[in-house]
């Protein structure tokens, strides 16, 4: 059986703490006789305390996927709103979702491999050069590293498919918009690469991998605004 | 034929200035007080602020005629948007949008360039702008503020009990009182943060930075958190602690000042 489209955003609302009393009493009469949206609620909360054990700064915004969904340009194509097997934040992406589902993928096993390389590796202190067992901690440590790279590598990936969907969509674009977008794409980009500068310059500096990963989140949500703003007047255009 | 073609194009330059000036709006909508507002724009400038009526409403100017402003929703939940003109994307106007909703109401606005602020209200205030200036004063509970190069200015009337302000290269300023048992959170890349704090506050510090400064009122001098880099570091508690205070920041400087 499947659950109520209707309520599906009002589910993830629900978890997000977003309803008023008003809503929430709403819902909670609807769930009562209906086992579907209990079955989805109950699913879409596992997957949320999956999610919660990963580092803040790889874990997907919450708005972030309905908000590229909204903007891609399948969804203009009449695609069906909701796939059934998909989380909610993943669902209606028609054409585009499989390659959604591989960008939350790629991140979450990214991320999961930080972790698990985090907890099995105590970074050296910047002192340990030449002591006993400085030279394995330096392996662990690089192969610390690694994982942020892929992490990274996976973003870039991700993105370039948000890039692509924006040469797309640009020509429906304010072009005061698009520079103010392209600007400050340029300003996070700058941002990373003088990080990652500094950590080259600095041997022992571990690359701050938060700050690494908002930046990269912060380019996915800046191009995630940008197809949305510039496909909804496309998708004008088209009706 | 001269006189002719002159009211021609007097009245082509009528027509176009009666197209391209802008559109006063006044538009009103019941709403609960504990609603979610949602507002998107991109180019202009939104102002919110709290109201004792259990009303929305929304005035100020639409950049011209052939933008289209959409509201949808209802008492708990409505969305504002100002669509752009289909076919023309140059020389756009931006829209000035002037809310009021209730004090109660939770609001969420995402911009482009359109400078944001917030004032009046006590529950939960969510920005997002790429370049846009936020500003944000009152008794909110909880604020996230995020923005690439836009300012962010923050001023707490003492309620505020989660703060997460976020900037890539545009400056945090926050004038806060940091309530006991709340959480605050300030992160940029190269943008400078300044934090005005009242002496009698109950709060544990965390300040770091990789290669910017830290200028403290309060705790000891900031540490190197090594001889050969530039990191610095400073933690201190006023009062007996009680809220949780981090400041990041890679390259901007950071200044604690006392109030």
């Amino acid at each position: 059986m499947k659950h109520c489209a209707d309520y599906e955003e009002r589910l993830n609302d629900c978890l997000d703490g977003l309803l008023s009393p008003a809503e929430r009493a709403g819902l909670e009469r609807h769930l009562e006789g209906c086992a579907p949206c209990r079955e989805f609620l109950a699913a879409i909360r596992a997957l949320r305390e999956q999610t919660a054990s990963l580092p803040r700064s790889l874990e997907p915004a919450r708005d972030l996927w309905p908000g590229i969904r909204e903007g891609l340009p399948g969804r203009r194509a009449g695609l069906p709103k909701s796939r059934a097997g998909f989380p909610a934040w993943l669902r209606g992406w028609g054409g585009l979702a499989p390659a959604a589902a591989s960008v939350v993928l790629v991140i979450l096993i990214a991320a999961a491999v930080v972790i698990g390389l985090r907890r099995s590796a105590v970074p050296p202190g910047p002192g340990d050069g030449g002591l006993p067992g400085a030279g394995a901690a330096r392996v662990v440590r690089a192969a610390g590293q690694e994982p942020l790279e892929m992490a990274e590598a996976e973003y870039r990936a991700a993105t370039e498919k948000l890039l692509v969907a924006l040469q797309r969509e640009r020509g429906g674009a304010s072009p005061e918009a698009l520079k103010v977008i392209e600007e400050n794409l340029r300003i996070v980009e700058r941002a990373i690469q003088e990080i990652h500068r500094a950590a080259a310059g600095h041997p022992g500096r571990r690359v701050d991998e938060r700050m690494v990963t908002n930046l990269y989140r912060t380019r996915f949500e800046l191009l995630r605004q940008a197809v949305r703003l510039f496909a909804r007047e496309g998708e004008e255009k088209q009706s | 034929m001269k006189r002719v073609l002159t009211a021609v194009f007097l009245s082509t330059l009528v027509a176009a200035g009666t197209l391209w000036a802008a559109v006063p709006i006044n538009e009103h909508r019941d709403l609960n007080p504990d609603a979610l507002v949602e507002v998107e724009l991109v180019a202009g400038a939104v102002s919110v602020t709290g109201w004792e009526k259990s009303e929305m409403e929304l005035t100020g100017t639409l950049g011209d005629t052939l933008q289209k402003l959409e509201i949808s929703g209802g008492k708990d939940r409505l969305k504002i948007e100002i669509r752009l003109p289909e076919g023309r994307h140059e020389d756009i106007e931006g829209s000035d949008l002037v809310l009021r909703v209730p004090r109660g109401s939770r609001i969420s606005v995402e911009t482009v360039s359109a400078p944001i602020t917030v004032s009046g209200l006590k529950a939960r205030i969510e920005l997002n702008s790429v370049s846009g200036n936020l500003d944000v004063k009152g008794s909110p509970r909880e604020v996230n503020l995020n923005t690439v190069s836009g300012e962010i200015t923050l001023e707490d009337g003492a309620s505020l009990e989660n703060a997460k302000l976020n900037s890539v290269s545009g400056s945090i300023d926050a004038h806060l009182s940091f309530r006991s048992g709340g959480s605050f959170e300030f992160n940029t890349v190269s943008g400078p943060i300044t934090l005005r704090v009242p002496e009698k506050v109950s709060a544990e510090f965390e300040v770091s930075t990789f290669s910017g400064s830290i200028a403290s009122d309060f705790g000891d001098k900031p540490i190197k958190k090594s001889s050969f880099l530039p990191a610095e570091e400073v933690e201190f508690t006023l009062g007996s602690g009680g809220a949780r205070v981090k400041v990041n920041s890679f390259s901007g400087p950071v200044k604690i000042l006392r109030e």
